[in-house]
């Protein structure tokens, strides 16, 4: 059985010292929903954890635990934001650990950061947008272009050869979302990718919202960590089993099973709506 | 990954460029007696074929770096005051007690180098400070040519008529007035470039969608940039050192390349390196067959160039109404 686990610790950043972060845990396999209200500090969140705003202090890394016969055969992934983190890490037997940090090249095949702000200054069409941003394909199954997986969720052959300029907002953003997601996609596939998704559902058709809910689930399935900073606190109750992070002021409030939070508080001191 | 397929004939570019080449250069051998053929062939037709394709490629390629560079793809090394940096040295230099020096010739790459690079790190830092997008660019490229052309015109004031009409005709370009040693020192300082740039184009393809998304993909940005800065600052110092300042090759051409095969900058550049040197080779054959005076490079440029920026402006215009739509 293969046990993934996102370790993370943030602390002050040099870059935006008005973000305080305290240690957690982030588990892999997991969706974790990042909440909050505007200027609260999502998107530097996710910033930290894709290593933008502090790259030094950032490590992946991939324990493999010894079985009961001494055959290293499990293992377990872990993103620490700390310079402390690599000497802890790095302990004797029955563990063995790789340590991958922004500055290996692997660092980008394991990691996906979607935002939507994107302003195209040429008309790029779609097929050089894919071709530029994508890393070299590893894996045969992405060889041939564009995973199927992928083309079926966001259905973007048919703009192929058309300038992104010219697409609407919402058939943009899913050019950039497959681009995020085929990126990573040999990673995720074996359950050793962490996604990173700000606001990713924003312009996107409801059905376009399903098919990646969906393709994101599969993915938390094998192990991946998906990462999504969103407003959209009424669609919480379907996933109970989620975590939650929420930040107000820069700092990391609440944190926990979405299930186990103590929504009514959290509706009134952070978002100042009795409910939702 | 399946690339996109642009059918364009580059053989044919080639195969003009070589024909170019060997038109001008045979020129002479059917025009004059033998022994004036060989003095025009070496003294006339060499430098200024050598001087169409260095400074061509030199200012379409540096162009085509610096629109994705800049993230605007009216970047022109003149419109942002690359070249207003180097033409503003060159004038210092040219009217200054120096020009009377016998190796002013040879001192003038480095002084238009010295203004290219100073203009670029202004420009950049100006942009920077103005949240880097691709208007600030502009403007920041637009305020540092007007204070460089403001001081040219001051320096006007106190230049000799001779001078006068040198620094005219020099800011007007021309493609003979260097000699094939000066084109030799400029082609082997453009070697080295042309190599840095080629290892950083599959980089610069990962700039289109910004620095931030450039790094989220490893790319060292800052480096890059810096380094694609510099090797285009030597690039279009050295066009406007050894012909002086020639207006809109670098927003025509590039503009033209990509339209015809993409956005690669792996094809673009090289690409954009050949036409530019193909569309000056086309002036040197137009002056070497019309018998008339040598007209001025940028007198001929900004006649296409400019209603060409005109069409350019209202077909973005255009585009941008359609996608709003």
């Amino acid at each position: 059985m293969l046990v993934h686990s996102l370790h993370v610790t943030l602390q002050a950043c040099a870059a935006e010292p008005r973000y305080h972060f305290p240690e957690l845990t982030l588990s892999g396999g997991k969706f974790i929903h990042v909440l909050g209200p505007n200027g609260a500090g999502k998107s530097t969140f996710l910033s930290l954890l894709a290593g933008m705003l502090a790259p030094q202090s950032v490590a992946l890394c991939r324990t493999y635990l010894a079985s009961n016969d001494g055959v290293l055969s499990d293992n377990r992934c872990q993103v620490k934001l700390s310079e402390e983190f690599a000497p802890s890490v790095t302990q004797p037997q029955p563990q063995k650990n790789e340590v991958i940090t922004p500055n290996d090249t692997v660092w980008h095949a394991h990691r996906g950061f979607y935002s939507a702000q994107y302003e195209p200054s040429f008309a790029l069409k779609v097929a050089d947008i894919m071709q530029f941003f994508v890393l070299e394909p590893s894996e045969p199954a992405v060889s041939d272009g564009l995973a199927p997986e992928i083309e079926k969720v966001f259905a973007i052959r048919q703009f192929w050869d058309r300038p992104i300029t010219e697409l609407s907002t919402g058939q943009q953003n899913r050019v950039h979302l497959a681009r995020v997601c085929q990126q990573i996609y040999p990673a995720l596939q074996r359950g050793e990718g962490m996604l990173l998704l700000d606001e990713a559902f924003t312009g996107l058709d409801i059905y376009y919202q399903q098919q990646l809910m969906q393709l994101l689930r599969r993915w938390v399935g094998l192990g991946n960590i998906i990462v999504h900073a969103h407003h959209e606190l009424h669609s919480l109750p379907k996933y109970t089993d989620d975590e939650a992070i929420i930040i107000t002021g820069g700092k990391l409030v609440h944190q926990g099973q979405i299930g186990v939070l103590d929504w009514s508080n959290i509706h009134q001191t952070i978002f100042h709506v009795d409910t939702i | 990954m399946s690339h996109v397929q642009y059918k364009f004939p580059q053989t044919y570019l080639v195969l003009l460029c070589c024909s170019l080449v060997l038109i001008n250069l045979l020129h002479p051998v059917w025009s004059f007696e033998p022994a004036i053929a060989w003095q025009v062939f070496w003294h006339l037709q060499v430098p200024q074929v050598l001087t169409a394709l260095i400074v061509g490629s030199a200012l379409s390629a540096s162009a085509a770096i610096l629109q994705v560079l800049l993230r605007n793809p009216l970047a022109d090394p003149g419109m942002i005051g690359i070249s207003s940096g180097a033409s503003l040295m060159a004038a210092v230099l040219l009217l200054s007690s120096l020009s009377q020096w016998s190796y002013v010739t040879y001192l003038l790459p480095f002084a238009c180098f010295t203004g290219a690079l100073g203009s670029t790190w202004l420009m950049f830092h100006l942009a920077r400070k103005l949240a880097f997008t691709p208007v600030a660019v502009i403007l920041a490229g637009i305020a540092l040519s007007t204070i460089s052309s403001a001081i040219v015109a001051w320096l006007y004031l106190y230049a000799s008529p001779n001078q006068l009409r040198d620094l005219t005709f020099w800011l007007m370009g021309s493609l003979q007035h260097t000699d094939i040693w000066l084109l030799l020192v400029a082609g082997v300082i453009l070697v080295p470039c042309a190599l840095v740039l080629r290892g950083l184009l599959p980089q610069l393809n990962r700039l289109y969608l910004g620095p931030q998304q450039a790094s989220l993909l490893g790319v060292n940005v800052r480096q890059t940039t810096q380094v694609a800065l510099l090797v285009c600052a030597v690039m279009v110092g050295l066009s406007v050192a050894i012909a002086g300042a020639i207006a809109f090759i670098g927003l025509l051409v590039p503009h033209i390349v990509r339209q015809l095969i993409g956005h690669d900058n792996r094809k673009v550049v090289p690409v954009a390196a050949l036409v530019g040197g193909i569309l000056l080779l086309c002036i040197v054959t137009f002056n070497t067959f019309s018998g008339a005076i040598a007209l001025p490079v940028s007198l001929l440029t900004a006649t296409i160039g400019g209603p060409f920026f005109i069409y350019i402006l209202f077909h973005r215009q255009h585009h941008l109404a359609g996608v709003r739509q």
